[in-house]
């Protein structure tokens, strides 16, 4: 084992708006990295998406050239992780390739509860934590306070934390000395096996696979045969390089390094994040450790409103799966909607990103079903059946229990809204774990909560009820039996498969009753009466009627009319072609729309 | 080339005495000094139109329709010569052969038109200008009552008094004119259903051929009035009201003997108006006037308007060029609008007017134009009826015609 002493590889972490990427960008300023005249806001988040929402989505990497006080140079490689608890784990692979963490914390704010969760990540990968205190120059600013709960929290002393602001450059520079004093350098085999950690990809469409790698034994260069550890795929590298932040191509990556490999592969499948590069000709005995697969959490239907993009949508999930290989999703056919997909996703922030992404850069109008969760079904001949898709739930008298996923939340919460919050979580099925004084007026409560109730309103109720000071993390806990039962909404007798969904027996009457009333109000009246009804089994739970037209005449009609009824008829066909036949009653779009949000009344 | 006959003759009296809050049709109002020498070269212009329009189209008139506007308002000489302009002259006189193109002489049953129609105004229809129409062979009267309940006409903008109203309702059978008709407006803001009935009953009881109960339509501009004056919520409330009641009235008027043979006309056996069942029936008809709307085979123009660009349009005196051809090219040389209708638009036509008449339209006809899924819902669920190789739509079925007709009918667009 040697240390490589002029290397530090160091991460920040930091809640949302709390100055990660601004300091970023100072620190790429200082080094003269970037160019004063190239020089931008968020340099490291490419996707305009990221910049708008100011979140990391990709993790990225640059390599910065530092003369300390010490006089020597120092290479230090900044991972910029995403922020999200959805990418919990892409988060854990970003800080397993690093040494230390700059704990990034706003001054006036405090930790909120995805940095927390993130902090203990960078715990359990015996990271050294800097801690920065940010925005000290606001007027908001309460640096001692704020300074207490970091000391309560990870162990260290007010001398350690710096106070910094990273908007004006106020103390950046001792930053980049802490990172070179405090943080310990790489150590590897450098003549060793060569073995790389994969933190994230990029598919490039002429290069194919781009690893993001931090190498930890020997070196890859060009023309290196490698292999991936758990796909086994093996390929020549084309290229391997470092970023500044642009990519740049160089020799060698030697362990202690973080860079890029073009890999020569060309699915992205092959090469996931968390997997192990090797030589191929001297491979490594053992990947490094922390592999493991990505793991849908969040499912739902997404489907063109107008059914000849289909094949864009079939077009531009393909192009999305490029890059992002935690993307599932597989043709679904409904009766009601057509044909679609039916998507998996980390996390509700994923979704969310993925359907604004096809919106936006696809320019594709969908609509998309009630967000669902996978459930393990145990029928009463002891098969398990996992359940993603309401559909496919089976019929209740075959069922011997139903088990559902639970995460464990965590919430940070100023004390005044703890009442709230728990209030909250008892609504949602909630198992309260326990309470945590981070100072003295701020709460970390956990919870046991069924994933299903977060995936529908929790966020938005959180907010609504703490006026937005609660945060929120959490991870998947385990498995737990649930009274769940399916809800199918039956339009004039028919069910309508693209509106069914999972809910719990307690809660079936209250959602069906809700679902029922909004349809009526969103289906315009038709020839005839029709019912809409919701339904457990073939149990009828609630009941609405859309009334029938008694009247609906144009009143005269004679030769000078004849044009223009003809073109009123014309336009209210057209509109109609929007609509969706369902059995005999026409459903217009916008109807699915509105009740698939559950959030609208 | 346009061929065939035209059988139907519309003409068009764009003059009132004054405007009625919900009418959309072309019209003036005149000032009593300007009415005999407007009305005058109105009627020179007609005349020029009619002769124009000899020339290039076999015009054999079987029916008539005199409406406006209010036809009634015109001096009684000038209705006069108006209608003998279109008749020829009177069917008891000598032949007055002043018309041009070699018709104009009364040469023969056939040539002489089996209806005229002439709408009227109960404010404006006095006892010895119906008795020199009926003289000059005028067969049916439509008397625009609208209402019988003083408030609700004040709705529409009508200044009636009662009296004339009573007075107009007692003309046709002191002239001994069995064959006229009463409109009606169903569902006007602040009506009560008493007062429909009371409205309905009246019409009955004054003993019309013909009873046509139209819904009332909502022009933006009287919308916009109705809000003002009656509030935001006048217009939803009363198109409830005329939802809820709407088949009442109509099976009150079929109870009293009154056959209801399109969506809105209802008629004693035998009185149904010849002339509009043409339209419906997806006849060619010529349309004279101001903003007068004409059909013949696949050419529909509108007349230009107002008045005044009409009468330059149509300049007394003028000879015409003979040429035999219609074209849109010639009718666009009238100032006209034309458009021209695909086969397919004939077809969707023929089955949006034939659909909305007791008769029914023949199926095969307009199979084309017929989404099958759709009318096979509808025919089952006896929305739509088909007999003998006619689809017609039920009485139910007519309360919601466009509904319907915008259910089963294919536009290009859905093909």
């Amino acid at each position: 084992m040697v240390s490589f002493s002029h290397i530090r590889n160091f991460s920040i972490i930091a809640h949302i708006d709390h100055g990660k990427s601004t300091l970023a960008d100072r620190i790429l300023e200082i080094t003269n990295t970037v160019e004063q005249r190239r020089m931008r806001e968020q340099v490291l988040d490419r996707m305009d998406l990221e910049r708008e929402r100011g979140i990391t989505i990709k993790a990225q990497a640059v390599r910065v050239l530092h003369t300390a006080a010490d006089g020597m140079q120092y290479q230090l490689n900044l991972i910029d992780t995403p922020g999200h608890v959805d990418f919990n784990y892409e988060v854990s692979r970003s800080l397993a390739a690093c040494e230390g963490a700059l704990l990034v914390v706003d001054a006036s704010q405090g930790i909120e509860a995805q940095t927390l969760a993130n902090i203990y990540l960078a715990l359990e990968n015996d990271l050294e934590i800097v801690p920065v205190l940010n925005k000290i120059d606001l007027p908001g600013a309460e640096p001692e306070r704020r300074a207490e709960e970091i000391m309560n929290l990870i162990g260290c002393s007010r001398g350690e934390i710096l106070p910094i602001s990273a908007k004006t450059g106020q103390g950046v520079l001792e930053v980049l000395e802490a990172i070179v004093v405090r943080i310990p350098s790489p150590q590897g085999e450098l003549d060793g096996p060569a073995r790389a950690l994969i933190f994230d990809s990029l598919y490039d469409q002429y290069r194919g696979v781009v690893a993001f790698v931090r190498v930890v034994d020997g070196t890859f260069r060009g023309g290196q045969m490698i292999r991936v550890f758990a796909s086994d795929r093996r390929s020549e590298v084309e290229e391997v390089g470092f970023f500044g932040p642009d990519m740049r191509k160089a020799d060698e990556l030697k362990a202690g390094e973080v860079g890029y490999i073009i890999t020569g592969i060309k699915e992205v499948e092959d090469l996931r994040v968390g997997d192990t590069l090797t030589d191929a000709q001297r491979p490594a005995a053992e990947p490094l450790p922390g592999y493991r697969e990505a793991v849908s959490m969040v499912f739902c239907g997404l489907f063109p409103i107008d059914g000849e993009d289909y094949p864009d949508l079939k077009d531009a999930l393909e192009k999305l799966k490029l890059n992002d290989a935690a993307l599932h999703y597989e043709p679904e056919t409904s009766k009601a909607l057509g044909f679609g997909f039916r998507c998996g996703f980390l996390g509700l922030l994923h979704m969310e990103i993925i359907r604004e992404r096809l919106e936006r850069e696809f320019g594709l109008e969908l609509l998309m079903t009630i967000p669902s969760v996978l459930y393990k079904v145990v029928l009463i001949d002891g098969t398990i059946l996992p359940i993603s898709n309401p559909t496919d739930f089976p019929d209740g008298s075959k069922i011997e229990e139903v088990l559902e996923p639970y995460i464990t939340a965590g919430v940070l919460v100023p004390q005044e809204f703890v009442g709230s919050v728990m209030e909250l979580c008892q609504e949602k099925r909630g198992v309260f774990g326990e309470m945590e004084y981070l100072s003295t007026d701020r709460i970390r409560l956990t919870y046991d909560l069924p994933l299903a109730e977060i995936v529908l309103d929790f966020f938005d109720l959180l907010k609504t009820r703490t006026r937005g000071y609660a945060s929120l993390d959490y991870e998947l806990a385990d498995y737990r039996v649930g009274d769940l039962v399916k809800l199918d909404i039956l339009i004039a007798g028919d069910v309508v498969d693209a509106l069914s969904l999972i809910s719990h027996r307690e809660k079936a009457y209250a959602v069906g009753k809700g679902l029922v009333e909004r349809l009526r109000k969103r289906i315009p009246r038709q020839l005839f009466d029709v019912p809409i009804q919701a339904a457990t089994g073939s149990r009828i739970i609630a009941r609405e009627t859309v009334k029938a037209l008694r009247k609906d005449v144009l009143a005269k009609c004679y030769g000078g009319d004849i044009s223009r009824k003809r073109k009123l008829l014309e336009k209210q066909k057209a509109g109609k072609r929007r609509m969706k036949m369902v059995g005999t009653v026409e459903i217009p779009q916008e109807a699915f729309l509105a009740v698939l949000d559950l959030n609208t009344k | 080339m346009v061929a065939g006959t035209v059988r139907h003759l519309y003409v068009h009296v764009p003059f009132c005495r004054t405007r009625c809050a919900y009418c959309d049709f072309v019209s003036e109002v005149l000032r009593p000094a300007a009415r005999e020498p407007a009305a005058a070269a109105y009627l020179a212009s007609l005349r020029e139109e009619l002769h124009a329009f000899r020339s290039l189209l076999d015009v054999q008139v079987d029916t008539v329709y005199v409406g406006g506007g209010t036809p009634t308002c015109l001096p009684v000489g000038v209705l006069v010569e108006l209608v003998r302009m279109v008749t020829g002259g009177s069917p008891a006189a000598e032949p007055v052969g002043s018309g041009g193109g070699g018709y104009g002489c009364v040469t023969g049953e056939g040539m002489w038109p089996r209806e005229i129609s002439i709408e009227a105004n109960p404010e404006s229809l006095q006892e010895r200008t119906l008795l020199r129409l009926l003289e000059e062979g005028v067969t049916r009267l439509s008397i625009g009552i609208q209402s019988f309940d003083v408030s609700l006409r004040s709705v529409l903008g009508r200044r009636v008094a009662d009296k004339d109203i009573h007075d107009a309702c007692a003309l046709p059978v002191a002239c001994g004119l069995e064959n006229w008709n009463i409109d009606l407006i169903f569902g006007i803001p602040g009506q009560s259903w008493m007062q429909a009935e009371r409205d309905l009953a009246r019409a009955v009881a004054a003993g019309p051929a013909h009873i046509s109960l139209y819904d009332l339509t909502y022009t933006p501009r009287f919308a916009a009035g109705l809000a003002r004056r009656f509030g935001p919520e006048a217009q939803a409330q009363a198109q409830i009201f005329a939802e809820r009641h709407y088949e009442r009235a109509v099976a009150l008027l079929e109870s009293a003997g009154y056959g209801r043979y399109e969506v809105s006309n209802f008629a004693l056996p035998g009185f149904e108006c010849r002339h509009n069942q043409g339209y419906w029936q997806g006849h060619d008809y010529l349309g004279l006037g101001a903003g007068a709307v004409s059909t013949v085979g696949r050419y529909r123009w509108t007349n230009p308007a107002p008045v005044e660009t009409y009468c330059r349009v149509w300049p007394p005196g003028q000879e015409v060029e003979r040429v035999t051809a219609l074209c849109s090219h010639r009718l666009r040389s009238f100032g006209a609008d034309v458009e021209e209708l695909a086969p397919r638009t004939k077809l969707f036509e023929r089955a949006m007017l034939g659909l909305r008449t007791r008769q029914g339209v023949g199926r095969r006809l307009i199979e084309p134009v017929l989404d099958g899924t759709r009318t096979a819902i509808l025919l089952e669920r006896g929305l739509l009826e088909e007999r003998c190789g006619k689809l017609t739509l039920s009485v139910g079925g007519l309360n919601v015609v466009n509904a319907v007709l915008s259910a089963i009918l294919l536009t290009p667009a859905d093909e």
